[in-house]
Parts: structure tokens; C-alpha cells; sequence
């Protein structure tokens, strides 16, 4: 599967590399004043269908996700993006007729599983859900994310024969398949559910039904970043003039869930991150100055500066910032 | 208003994607011409002969070429030159490490051209711009 998630990987890569150039040319030729409606609206299909190729261009790219990767950014999902990657992937390995349907909420919490993992888990579900559904006269693959008990589930639903009480008894054990060898190892169910178990989550079958099957993924929610003052979201104000370290700045603090407010606020201020020119205002001048809340100085210490309660961070090393804004 | 007259030097090796992207960036007011760089060793000293606006690096270049040093050097060597970095794996990591080290910009080659030539032209008006997936 990782040589695979390779594969894939790089084939997306290179996918994209020439992706870009044809939209690029694209543009160019649709800026004629010389085409007929005719020729735009080709034009306008082709782009379309670039576009989806860019799109599962960057699912591939996501089966490749590393999951021992321990940088936090790469253990967390925000499943509606991941969504819109991994979509048109479903959609390729299932008949072409199956009707998808996803119902993934943007406000569902970040999940602490990796995106790849999470797309290797339900890439193995959608290739059993295609098996099973072969004779479906309407198939149909719907996802539901939903929230319960602190956990991020997603239920996985197909119309298709449904599995007989044995299968439903031994499905994740390993080895264990309905299909003849040489199709199917046998390992996709009991494989995916200890990946997830790695992240504390759990892969489990729903229970009995008419028809078809469901399958759940329980996943962790990202450990939420503390609280500020008042209990909700710690409140961030910029005093930052440099646009680069503002922009990344940004970058880290939405990541974070943290809230940016205007940087005139004084008032119920959890962190202020400023620059060297922008401290005296900010721990000297009372009518400006934070009341209650941290500070964090971008820049190089100063002797005259520096009360006890500035923590300072090295403009060219970000890193340690995530540490801080946890 | 008048555009604000702008040139591009492209430090990457597909060439279908300079060829594409200089035909689009002719279309854009204020465009004075793409630069090439044949052999991607020398980056840094035909930037510094040519002092494009904008540098549209890609950190992942074929043999052995170090991105990161030509950033650091383009940075510390042209100070009016501002680097986009132009990647097909992007990460919250190398946004940091890059922009950290000097670059004004971060864009995935998962954008589309749109967004692209849009990062090129907030990049030279003086904005920071990360974009890293559509």
C-alpha cells in the first residue's frame, strides 16, 4: 500500500505539473476577441475537465500522506477539504452511474487522524462497496459526518447485498474475504481499523439492515487550543507591519482556531503578537497597551525593552511559535 | 491608473509551464518580460544581472540544485526582488521555513492559473501571499 501511496503520489505530482501550463494557455486563448460562443464553450468544457483532473490530481497526492509524519499540521484533517480532494477518486472507483452523496458539515471539528490514512481507510470501504453493489440496479454510496460523544463519526452507506452473519462476524479479521484469492488479501477492514486505532479512533460496522452496509470511522477531534479569558476561542490582535510574517502569522493562528480582532482592541486581548517598533505601544502606553493577555515580540531582544512578561521570537525561526499559540 | 511595470524570472526546469506562463503574463498590464534560466546552477548570478521583480522559485529542483540557497541568496543579494516560492507539495512547514527565510509568497502548483498570476500581481504591489491548495 505505501509503495502504491507512492506511485500515486508521484503520478499526481507530475499530473500537476502539467496541469498548470494547460490552464495557463487556456486563459490565453479564451482572451481572444476572435472566437465564436461555439468555440468558448468548448473552451470553457475543456477547463472543466482540467480542472477535475487537478482535483484528482490532488487526491492522489493525498494517498501518498505519510502517517508517521509528527508534524501536528500533518496528523490533523479538516474532513470538508479532504472531502473535496478525495471525491472525485470515489467517484472513479465506483460504476459510473452510482449516485455519491456526502453530507460533510464545514463546521465539524478538525480530526487528529492523518488525511492519507483516512483516505487509504476509505478508499478500502468505497472498492468493497463497489463489489457489493456490481448487481445493484441503483447504486448508491452516501457519507455522513456527524459529531457524538466528543468524536467525529463518518458513516459510510451503500446499497448493495449487504453481508450474510458470518461475514458480519468475521469481517475484520484478518485474511478473512468473500472474494476468491488473488482479487482480495482479505486485510482492507482489519488494516484500516488498526490505523485508525494508532489515532485513537475505531473502524466499526454499523448495524443490520435491510439492505446494504455501513460502516463507521470514529475519529478523535483535534485537542482543542486553550481557551481564552472568557472561555471561548483565545482572542490574537497583529501589530505586525512586515506582510510576510503577517500573512504566515495568519496562516498559523486560523490553524491554531485561534480569532484575529482588530488591531486598535485593548480591550479583552488574550495575545498580542507585535513587532519590535509596535512593543512601547503596547507595554508602555496605557491607553493603548494590552489590559491582561500575553505578548509575544517578533525580533531581537532590546535591553531597554523586554519586561518580564514579552516573550520574543526570532523572525526567521516560526517554528517555535507553535509551540506558543498552543 | 497605469499598472506598475513588473518582470518575471522563472527558476524552474518544466518547461512547458515558463512557455505557458509567459504567453499568459502577456496578457497582464504592466508585464516587461519572463526570464529564463538555463542552467539552474547559476540562478543567483543571472538574477542578479538581470534583477527581475519576481522570482517564481520551485523548491523542488532537479539535480542536486539546493532551493532554499538560492532563496537565502536572492534575499540577501537582491533586495528588491521578491521570491515566490511555487511548489507541488505544499506544507504549513515549508511555508514557515520559506517565508521565514525572506520569501514574499508561497503558492501550490494545486492552484489554479488564476490564482497563480493573482499571487504574482499581489506579490509585486508589495503583499505577502500564501495559497496553498484550492
Amino acid at each position: 500500500m505505501a509503495t502504491l501511496g507512492t506511485l500515486a503520489s508521484g503520478l499526481g505530482h507530475d499530473l500537476r505539473n502539467l496541469i498548470m501550463p494547460v490552464l495557463l494557455r487556456l486563459d490565453v486563448v479564451t482572451a481572444s476577441n476572435d472566437l465564436s460562443e461555439k468555440a468558448r464553450s468548448d473552451l470553457a468544457s475543456i477547463r472543466q475537465s482540467m480542472l477535475r483532473l487537478q482535483r484528482l490530481a490532488g487526491g492522489l497526492r493525498l494517498l501518498a500522506s505519510d502517517p508517521f509524519d509528527q508534524r501536528d499540521e500533518a496528523q490533523l484533517t479538516t474532513l470538508p477539504d479532504w472531502w473535496a480532494d478525495l471525491q472525485p477518486i470515489v467517484h472513479d472507483a465506483l460504476p459510473p452511474h452510482t449516485l455519491v452523496q456526502a453530507d460533510i458539515a464545514e463546521d465539524l471539528p478538525v480530526v487528529a487522524v492523518p488525511p492519507g490514512t483516512l483516505a487509504q481507510i476509505l478508499i478500502n470501504l468505497v472498492m468493497n462497496s463497489r463489489q457489493a453493489m456490481e448487481h445493484t440496479a441503483m447504486p448508491r454510496l452516501s457519507l455522513t459526518g456527524r459529531v457524538e460523544d466528543g468524536r467525529v463519526l463518518l458513516d459510510v452507506e451503500d446499497n448493495g447485498t449487504g453481508m450474510d452473519s458470518e461475514t458480519r462476524r468475521r469481517c475484520f479479521e484478518p485474511y478473512f474475504t468473500t472474494r476468491a484469492r488473488g482479487y482480495a488479501t482479505g486485510l482492507g477492514l482489519s488494516t484500516g481499523r488498526a490505523l485508525v486505532n494508532r489515532y485513537g479512533g475505531d473502524l466499526l460496522l454499523g448495524p443490520e439492515q435491510e439492505s446494504g452496509t455501513t460502516f463507521t470511522i470514529a475519529m478523535p477531534v483535534r485537542v482543542p487550543a486553550p481557551a481564552g479569558h472568557d472561555g471561548t476561542a483565545r482572542r490574537v490582535r497583529l501589530l505586525i507591519r512586515d506582510p510576510r510574517q503577517l500573512a504566515m502569522l495568519r496562516m498559523l493562528i486560523k490553524h491554531r482556531g485561534l480569532v484575529e480582532i482588530p488591531a486598535s482592541t485593548t480591550e479583552g486581548v488574550d495575545l498580542t503578537i507585535c513587532d519590535v517598533e509596535a512593543l512601547p505601544s503596547v507595554v508602555g502606553d496605557e491607553a493603548t497597551s494590552t489590559r491582561g493577555g500575553s505578548i509575544i515580540a517578533i525580533g531581537t531582544p532590546r535591553a531597554d525593552t523586554p519586561p518580564e512578561h514579552v516573550r520574543w521570537v526570532d523572525p526567521r525561526d516560526f517554528s517555535v511559535l507553535d509551540d506558543v499559540l498552543l | 491608473m497605469e499598472s506598475m511595470p513588473f518582470s518575471v524570472m522563472c527558476i524552474d526546469d518544466n518547461v512547458l509551464l515558463i512557455d505557458a506562463l509567459e504567453r499568459r503574463l502577456n496578457l497582464e498590464p504592466g508585464f516587461t518580460g519572463l526570464q529564463r534560466v538555463d542552467d539552474l546552477a547559476h540562478s543567483v548570478e543571472v538574477a542578479e544581472r538581470l534583477q527581475p521583480s519576481v522570482v517564481l522559485l520551485d523548491i523542488d529542483l532537479p539535480g542536486g540544485v539546493d532551493a532554499l540557497s538560492i532563496l537565502d541568496e536572492i534575499v540577501e543579494r537582491l533586495p528588491d526582488t521578491r521570491v515566490l516560492v511555487f511548489t507541488g507539495f505544499p506544507s504549513g512547514d515549508l511555508v514557515r521555513r520559506t517565508m521565514s527565510r525572506g520569501a514574499w509568497g508561497f503558492v501550490s502548483k494545486g492552484t489554479t492559473a488564476e490564482t497563480l498570476i493573482g499571487a504574482i500581481r499581489r506579490v509585486v504591489a508589495g503583499q505577502a501571499v500564501i495559497e496553498l491548495e484550492e
